[in-house]
């Protein structure tokens, strides 16, 4: 009580930040079983839409896997502060100087662990529908994967904190992520066709990993200042 | 006195176009294996090129407008986007008629037409979040923000799409024009952009206009909510 303690560095408060989340998942694991399912109703729809019995099905295979990858993160991510809103928990978070950052990784982390989880499911269901050995040649399109995945999660996030307040955010989400995300879909495709064949999908990854860096310094950025308003003193124009 | 420089402007941007088009069509020689359809050429590519300017000009605003909190930037900003999606729209629907008649197919997964999809897509969703948020701090903060990401997004969507596929007519580079051509086409380019100055100076007008409306409404009901509204965060609203 008496001695103010020590600031905990970033990499504590996003630990903190991210152990409590774990733990609320672990104890009610809503995330993690809804969108389990959704993807298993989402490969029985590619499944009834008749992309597996067509001709050359495995060619498909990895674009559906980076779309289904792109719906279950749209499911993770706009439920990233839910929790928090419903409860009143942002304010005290919010309180907390220079918390943003913290935040901002602690909730991208807790995004990309719970995505690569369903995303680990969705390659055996995919794979299994389309018997597409995504293995043959190496661990390309799981490298792929979680890379991907934590673009995906970046540019989730962000959008997450900065449409919280925004009415029909469901739909508005998925209508500024997907395309904001077209480049890492299509390199994560192509990283993953190639993959499989056995080729080289070295500059696919390269493009992937371009993306993650800059929107997750883009996204720290502006997720600081969104949130906390850094712009909105006294330079405005009242 | 700025509404007289404007309607000065608008008389110009007409006159400019009328003169274009008849550049375009009585000038310009009929391309030989397209034929006439070859004439939207000319206003196709100056739109894109005003589009992707509102683009640029509405991510600059809004970098300045995040970080000095300037209302007039955020006003520059919408402005920027709204025409730029008018002319972004313009030239998804010219390409395709002209892709129709030279490649025979309507669309194809040609880089610069996907490119051109995916910056209209981003700033569509820019102009939809704009009017579902209201006019509030909250919002013009997520539309500065979109803005800048969808922006820097455009350089990647570009290298994406270009090392998939490509085979755009790359008309310009390669001196591939004629000189009556190249008349025409700097008469559609100086039309469309003195178009797209008038409309953007319009909007930036019209913007400035709600902004003091605005804040006389605010000082004639004396509630300040402004001030509590620019301290909070997206996250403590509710929708």
């Amino acid at each position: 009580m008496s001695v103010p303690r020590r600031t905990p560095t970033l990499a504590q408060q996003v630990w903190l930040l991210l152990q409590k989340d774990l733990r609320v998942e672990m104890r009610t694991g809503e995330v993690v079983a809804t969108s389990l399912l959704f993807s298993a109703v989402l490969v029985s729809l590619f499944v009834f839409a008749g992309f597996s019995t067509r001709k050359a099905a495995s060619e498909g295979a990895p674009g559906l896997l980076w779309m289904a990858s792109a719906f279950v993160a749209v499911l993770v991510v706009t439920r990233t502060f839910e929790r928090e809103r419903e409860d009143g928990a942002v304010t005290a978070l919010l309180l907390i100087p220079g918390a943003s950052t913290a935040l901002f990784f602690a909730k991208l982390v807790y995004n990309w662990l719970l995505l690569t989880l369903v995303q680990g499911v969705l390659l055996l269901l995919v794979g299994g529908v389309f018997s597409v050995d995504w293995f043959a040649h190496g661990y390309a399109v799981a490298v792929a994967l979680l890379l991907g995945g934590f673009g995906l999660c970046a540019v989730g996030t962000t959008l997450a904190a900065l449409l919280a307040a925004m009415r029909l955010r469901e739909v508005i989400v998925p209508v500024v992520l997907f395309p904001l995300c077209v480049p890492l879909l299509i390199a994560g495709a192509q990283a993953s066709v190639a993959a499989i064949r056995g080729q080289n999908s070295g500059a696919w990854m390269v493009t992937i990993l371009l993306f993650d860096l800059l929107f997750v310094g883009l996204g720290q950025w502006l997720f600081g200042l969104a949130l906390e308003g850094a712009g909105g003193g006294e330079g405005d124009s009242e | 006195m700025m509404s007289d420089k404007l309607s000065w402007m608008a008389v110009f941007a007409s006159l400019a176009v009328l003169s274009a088009l008849g550049v375009v069509f009585g000038y310009a020689p009929v391309e030989a294996s397209m034929g006439i359809v070859q004439k939207i050429f000319y206003f196709h590519v100056s739109s894109a090129l005003a589009a992707y300017t509102g683009f640029f000009l509405c991510c600059g605003a809004s970098i300045y407008y995040l970080l000095k909190g300037d209302r007039r930037a955020d006003v520059v900003a919408r402005a920027g986007a709204e025409v730029g999606v008018l002319f972004c729209t313009f030239v998804l629907i010219s390409g395709p008629l002209w892709a129709r008649k030279a490649w025979g197919t309507w669309w194809t997964g040609e880089p610069r037409l996907m490119l051109t999809m995916v910056a209209a897509l981003i700033f569509y969703a820019y102009v939809v979040v704009r009017s579902i948020g209201g006019r509030t701090e909250i919002t013009r903060r997520i539309c500065a923000a979109l803005a800048i990401l969808g922006v820097a997004d455009i350089p990647l969507v570009h290298f994406a799409v270009q090392k998939w596929r490509g085979n755009h007519p790359r008309v310009l580079r390669n001196g591939g024009i004629s000189d009556e051509m190249e008349v025409a086409l700097t008469a559609a380019m100086l039309a469309v952009f003195s178009l797209f100055a008038t409309l953007v100076l319009l909007r930036i007008r019209v913007g400035m206009a709600e902004e003091k409306v605005e804040r006389l409404h605010r000082l004639a009901t004396a509630r300040g909510n402004d001030i509590e509204d620019r301290r909070r965060s997206p996250l403590l609203e509710n929708p």
